[in-house]
């Protein structure tokens, strides 16, 4: 009805009656949302946002921008030493593995070991103290141990991806010290090598590539032909338990078209490194 | 006036939002079909950002390698994990209800064919799977033979000259069981190992339930170590820790190609066991373990195993493993059935802890 008597009058007192009614509702809602914004100026008003707030002691301002962030990992193997890792990403995924990890579920017994051999380390943080976990049977952080059935899956992607580090020409020549008992090994001939040569075969060694390219390493393979000699390390130099023969902890197959496949005899099976580079030390002993 | 013009007007910008909102949604559907049809083309070159775990009883080399390769080939990211053959089905039957692997390489066929038994290991028909010879594929689908692999006897020649000179070497089971060679024998362990059940099994193929009991009774007491995988027993007789070895032969020629002094000899009747690929009940839609499995028998997978492992590959046109023969060459004792020894393998492996107590 109303419409019907709206749509008889003439155009403009229609439009000046809609006018007027819209100016007259707009007016009956200023005080009420007046009185909302106060409201929420006084509820807002005691929080920090938007305001800028100083902070005197730069000692605390530094504490509390490194709190808790892991800066560096140092690994220990027992036969291979200490390596220090600062890539982020490989930092990162150890110190999220071990504050991720649960209590050790009592009865737990998992499907074999972890390792065949410690592995232990250290997360080191910018400020605050640094965590300690060795991984064996179980992964036991600052001396507590934990994990549950998936635990010993996750440690050995872990390790898997951390022992890429500890694998390189460079700790492998570290072990060719002085102290270290090294034998030259040609069919039945053995050789122990003297320090002068030891320290020639290291810096020959920390010299050599490493090989990680699919089709290079085809092509040293297939053309390897069967091995020159070995090189023994001994870096566990006792004798074993009852008289038993005692073998080397890491050997290295040195073929003659400069491959060398490195083996860690306690933890693997199979090979661990696949190196290329020119043992001169070794060949002109060989000659 | 106004009033004539606003009407169109209003019609003129309801068409064009109504005409806005179908064209909108008809493009959006065309779109997310074209982006189906990419993934489906891009799902045989690029699976990057997906993930695949690897449950692998081979080296920890060959398993290394053929993760690497498939995570180059493919842009995917691998995760994988090596165990001895008896602990990897352990670990699959433990999470048979909630699986972390995808796939499960290596071993030897008795595991895959258990594991089959108890749907924890499921069938996929790959198209590579027709271009390695039918018998070395499993006619349920679920496993494909990547490898062959013998029994054989090796001996440390080094210390066979100082301690035996003179002597035959031993080069078959009886010969195994001589008084001088107590404690000087190392081999796998049956529980742990799939050669060390090879060489259990095939024993007891051999000679007859009754005397490959007797037979393998004598043979516990000569030897001096099992081992939880079959490598390391050749491992340590070339590095003269034992004087004999009996594993598979691929394991044996890794330590004497590396120049070590090991001997080795398929003594007659020796057993063999195929090394197969199998997808994990639970992955069998999923397109990057599929993917793995063809990859796995494809030539170029199959010749970096060759290469590591000096296996004989179940494909004819791969490259010969040093000191072995291709598959066509090689003398295998065919009367030695591996899928018979998957079906006995739980009660020949409680007597045997019976046996050893």
């Amino acid at each position: 009805m109303n419409r019907f008597t709206l749509e008889n009058k003439p155009d403009n007192e229609n439009q000046k009656t809609l006018g007027r009614s819209s100016i007259l509702q707009f007016i009956w809602l200023l005080p009420t949302l007046s009185v909302l914004i106060a409201f929420l100026m006084i509820l807002t008003s005691g929080l920090p946002f938007n305001k800028l707030h100083t902070i005197q002691d730069a000692f605390y301002v530094q504490q509390l921008s490194r709190q808790a962030v892991p800066e560096t990992l140092t690994l220990l193997d027992p036969v291979w030493g200490s390596v220090i890792i600062e890539q982020p990403e490989k930092v990162l995924a150890c110190y999220d593995f071990l504050t991720s990890l649960p209590f050790a579920e009592s009865g737990e017994k998992g499907i074999g070991r972890i390792r065949d051999r410690e592995l232990s380390g250290t997360i080191n943080f910018l400020d605050r103290a640094s965590i300690h976990f060795s991984i064996y049977d179980s992964v036991v952080v600052d001396g507590i141990a934990y994990g549950d059935a998936n635990t010993k899956l996750k440690a050995s992607f872990l390790i898997q991806d951390l022992y890429d580090t500890l694998y390189t020409p460079e700790n492998l020549s570290r072990l060719i010290d002085r102290y270290t008992r090294i034998v030259l090994r040609m069919d039945s001939e053995r050789i122990n090598l003297s320090t002068n040569v030891k320290k020639q075969l290291q810096e020959e060694i920390s010299s050599c590539e490493i090989i990680k390219d699919n089709d290079r390493l085809s092509e040293l393979l297939q053309g390897r032909g069967r091995a020159v000699c070995q090189i023994e390390i001994y870096t566990n130099d006792r004798p074993g338990e009852n008289g038993s023969r005692q073998s080397p902890q890491i050997y290295i197959a040195v073929y003659g078209n400069g491959l060398l496949i490195v083996y860690d005899v306690d933890i693997s099976v199979g090979s661990d490194m696949h190196l290329f580079g020119e043992l001169n030390s070794v060949f002109s002993m060989l000659e | 006036m106004v009033r004539n013009i606003k009407k169109p007007l209003i019609i003129v910008i309801v068409l064009v939002i109504v005409g806005g909102i179908i064209c909108f949604f008809w493009m959006r559907n065309n779109s997310s079909e074209n982006a189906l049809t990419d993934n489906t083309v891009n799902n045989h070159d690029d699976l990057s950002g997906m993930q695949l775990n690897i449950l692998g009883s081979y080296h920890e080399d060959m398993v290394k390698r053929l993760a690497q390769m498939f995570e180059d080939e493919t842009g995917c990211n691998v995760f994988y994990m090596r165990l001895p053959t008896g602990l990897g089905v352990a670990k699959l039957v433990t999470e048979k209800d909630n699986p972390t692997f995808n796939v499960y390489i290596g071993g030897t066929v008795d595991a895959h064919e258990s594991l089959k038994h108890q749907n924890i290991l499921v069938p996929y028909r790959s198209p590579v799977e027709k271009e390695i010879p039918k018998e070395y594929v499993d006619s349920d689908g679920v496993w494909k033979a990547q490898y062959i692999e013998t029994l054989s006897i090796g001996v440390n020649t080094e210390r066979w000259e100082k301690e035996f000179y003179g002597n035959e070497m031993p080069d078959t089971l009886e010969d195994l069981l001589d008084p001088k060679f107590k404690g000087e024998i190392v081999t796998p362990d049956p529980f742990t190992s799939g050669t060390g059940y090879t060489f259990l099994t095939s024993v007891l193929q051999l000679m007859g339930t009754e005397e490959g009991w007797k037979y393998m009774d004598k043979f516990n007491d000569q030897v001096g170590q099992y081992t939880a995988s079959g490598y390391p027993a050749s491992e340590k007789v070339g590095l003269g820790e034992y004087l004999i070895c009996v594993n598979f032969l691929s394991d044996q020629l890794i330590v004497s190609n590396s120049g070590y002094p090991l001997k080795s000899t398929v003594y007659e009747g020796a057993g063999w066991s195929m090394c197969p690929v199998s997808i994990v009940a639970g992955s069998e839609n999923n397109i990057v373990a599929q993917r793995f499995i063809d990859f796995c028998l494809s030539k170029k997978a199959l010749d970096a195993l060759v290469e590591l492992g000096n296996c004989v590959a179940v494909r004819d046109d791969c490259i010969i493993p040093q000191g072995n023969n291709k598959l066509s060459e090689l003398n295998i004792n065919r009367n030695y059935d591996p899928i018979k020894a998957a079906a006995d393998k739980e009660d020949i492996l409680k007597k045997f802890n019976d046996m050893i107590k």
